[in-house]
């Protein structure tokens, strides 16, 4: 076609037809490859890290792997939020990834969809012990093991040595220390701060609180358990130490505690270390004074929560063999080691072996997180790990329950009793 | 015959395929009590029935109403006085109107996420430009004082709000566009008969505009009523649940918490009230108007 000529509409169809014709037989020679599989392939969807070396980690173990065992492995990293989404769709279609992650009880909720691994389990479970109960917890469902545990983000507590030394408080041990500290900080107008609000924050805290003065929100055999004796004092805590706080607490969201200690005003927190990592980069002065203190005890425990994170395998996957192969690789103890170092001690090992790995013990800030896990339990708990359980966190029941109480909209009994119809929609009884 | 059939068959089959199909399972699984990974069983209207009863539920279906009324009241107000003072600009060709005329639409073209994550920044109290300038003014002690997102009215106030600022452009140039189809001569006839401002307004303007204002407030009902970005990235529905509007609570519990059937029956439960928009917006469509 020479320069400039006008093309007409019958050679435009003709270019773009022989335009096609071409990209097809391209796109047909390069099918057979694929069809004829000559190379296993593996891949793997997984959680973005807070850490991005953890995530690097994870990536060069699969390349790792992929060489030894002659597996073409691609791993790919979406956002949290964003893995509710792709698990449906990917169940939806019933293709997608072969190895897949799970946070919290998101393996109870595509249980059906994801293929028993007992024996992966079993396996490390006679090398190294037991699992943490909160791995249990949240990965064996129905007398059987539907996912490789993988580690936690712990809701630990997070605080400014310097302010607390100077209204003369120590290491905070138990919820008392905390409400008599916060009092004193709030005279020097340093408060402390957790959200109570409509964020996963405000549920990993208030949980934490609720479980440690004794109450629950189910029992074991589902039925409804909010309203007792334990969950009044529990309110009663949290009452004492709203006005302790500053009122935007109500409007947080995951990252208000975040900013609150990093702004220099906040003494204290429950968070993963993520606060004292950005503090280290970004302002020095915050970080030397940060420290940090394992679960709190109550009344009734000391307990902990955080997000759990695991590793399934879909039942649909390609290449299923080659997906357990790797969960075994990844859990060998070098590995392992590996994984954690590069986590910098921000994600918490599931298994105990590993809670005395030196990653926590090179930065003495975070020597009062060892352990962190084994006190840690699973949204919903003690009621089964399941949809309702999800849905009460994810409607957020128990921060609205608490809510409702420090703005005056209700009195204690009145917001248990809200509590409850809101767990009987979400299939309590 | 087949010639035709083949040159619109592209057309049908992208709509059977993205639009038909996607409608016909979200129907299917409305009525259904289907989970993420389970297509579950026939429940008929149970899903619906069962909504109804539901606190949360009850309370959106409130909040949407709410939220859709007033802010499609505001945009209207003040979509017309901004298209008027536009068109004022542009009758007295005063310099830069053009210019101005494009900057206004920004707040629509802007992606809606990234300008709610800006009004996240201006409502988060601790940093609050807003209540930053309130302070100056002493119109508030503290920076603190007003919680915009923490207190259930001002949280509805504040998704509000970014709603009319983001919706009010649409109107504006729509509008507008109505205002620069009305011939001249009908104001200067009424200016000769000792029409007041006001009168000009009511008895030219407004019923001229009539046929664009109807179009464009059926449009922002719908655009408004399944309204999403500015909840989930400002509230995520709360304080207590105070701003959660049905496509917010749908997104909750049909990925969240995996309810499929259930989040698909939240998010069709208007659309008896959308099909009654569309049948009008569909009769003005065709409607000819004269003047």
């Amino acid at each position: 076609m020479q320069m400039g000529a006008r093309l007409t509409r019958r050679q435009l169809v003709r270019t773009a037809a022989a335009a096609g014709a071409a990209y097809g037989l391209g796109l047909a020679s390069r099918f057979p490859q694929i069809a004829l599989g000559q190379e296993r392939e593996l891949s793997i969807l997984m959680f973005s890290s807070f850490v991005s070396a953890n995530d690097e980690e994870l990536r060069r173990q699969a390349a790792d792997f992929g060489r030894r065992a002659n597996v073409k492995v691609t791993v790919d990293f979406v956002s949290i939020p964003e893995m509710a989404a792709k698990h449906a769709a990917e169940v939806s279609a019933q293709r997608g990834h072969d190895i897949v992650g799970l946070e919290n009880l998101q393996t109870a909720m595509i249980e059906p969809q994801l293929v028993d691994l007992d024996d992966i389990n079993d396996e490390i479970v006679r090398r190294w012990g037991a699992w943490h109960p909160v791995a249990k917890q949240a990965c064996f469902l129905n007398g059987r093991w539907k996912a490789v545990p993988r580690m936690t983000v712990a809701f630990h507590g997070t605080y400014r040595e310097d302010y607390f030394k100077q209204v003369g408080e120590p290491h905070p041990a138990s919820w008392a220390d905390v409400l008599r500290a916060a009092k004193k900080l709030r005279g020097i107008d340093r408060p402390i701060g957790f959200p109570i609000s409509q964020c996963g924050d405000a549920n990993n805290t208030l949980y934490q609180i609720l479980w440690s003065f004794g109450g629950k929100t189910a029992t074991p055999e589902g039925q409804v358990a909010i309203e007792s004796p334990e969950t009044e004092a529990a309110i009663a805590y949290v009452q004492e130490v709203f006005p302790q706080m500053d009122r935007e607490i109500l409007a947080w969201d995951n990252a208000g505690n975040n900013r609150f200690i990093l702004s220099g005003r906040g003494s204290w927190t429950l968070n993963p270390s993520s606060v004292y990592v950005t503090a280290k980069r970004t302002n020095p002065d915050i970080a030397v004074n940060i420290n940090h203190h394992g679960a709190l005890l109550g009344p009734k425990g000391r307990f902990g929560m955080g997000d759990f994170y695991s590793f399934g395998i879909w039942k649909f996957a390609r290449n299923r063999e080659a997906a357990k192969d790797f969960l075994r690789f990844f859990y060998e103890e070098e590995n392992q080691n590996r994984y954690i170092e590069t986590g910098g001690g921000f994600n918490m090992p599931a298994h105990p072996k590993f809670d005395r790995h030196p990653v926590w013990r090179v930065d003495p800030k975070l020597q009062g997180i060892i352990g962190y896990t084994k006190w840690q339990r699973l949204t919903g708990w003690p009621a089964p790990a399941d949809r309702r359980a999800q849905a009460t966190y994810a409607t957020f029941v128990l921060p609205n329950m608490f809510a409702q109480v420090v703005t005056g909209q209700m009195k204690p009994k009145e917001a248990m009793q809200w509590a409850t119809r809101q767990l009987r929609d979400i299939g309590y009884k | 015959m087949a010639t035709a059939y083949a040159f619109v068959a592209p057309a049908v089959t992208l709509l059977v395929v993205l639009v038909g199909y996607p409608f016909l399972l979200a129907l299917y699984l409305s009525a259904s009590d289907a989970v993420v990974g389970d297509m579950g069983r026939f429940v008929g209207l149970g899903q619906f029935a069962r909504l109804l009863r539901q606190e949360i539920f009850q309370q959106t279906l409130r909040n949407t109403g709410i939220y859709t009324t007033t802010a499609v009241v505001a945009k209207v107000v003040l979509g017309m006085a901004l298209a008027l003072v536009l068109a004022g600009l542009g009758r007295h060709r005063l310099p830069g109107s053009r210019l101005i005329r494009a900057a206004i639409l920004l707040p629509w073209i802007v992606p809606t996420a990234l300008s709610t994550v800006a009004w996240k920044w201006m409502f988060e109290p601790q940093f609050s430009v807003i209540n930053w300038v309130l302070v100056r003014l002493g119109a508030i002690a503290y920076v603190s004082d007003l919680q915009w997102l923490g207190e259930a009215h001002l949280a509805r106030a504040a998704v509000i709000i970014v709603n009319v600022w983001r919706g009010i452009p649409f109107f504006a140039i729509n509008l507008l566009a109505g205002l620069l189809s009305i011939p001249d001569d009908l104001y200067e006839a009424a200016e000769t008969d000792g029409a007041t401002a006001f009168t000009r307004f009511w008895l030219i303007t407004v019923p001229l505009l009539r046929p664009v204002l109807a179009t464009v407030v059926l449009f922002s009902l719908i655009m408004t009523i399944s309204d999403f970005n500015i909840v989930y990235v400002l509230t995520r529905g709360g304080p207590i649940n105070s701003t959660h509007l049905l496509a917010t609570l749908a997104h909750q519990t049909g990925l969240i918490t995996g309810e499929i059937g259930r989040g698909a029956a939240t998010s069709l439960f208007m659309l008896p009230f959308l099909m009654v928009i569309v049948f009008y917006q569909m009769r003005l469509m065709r409607r000819k108007w004269e003047w």
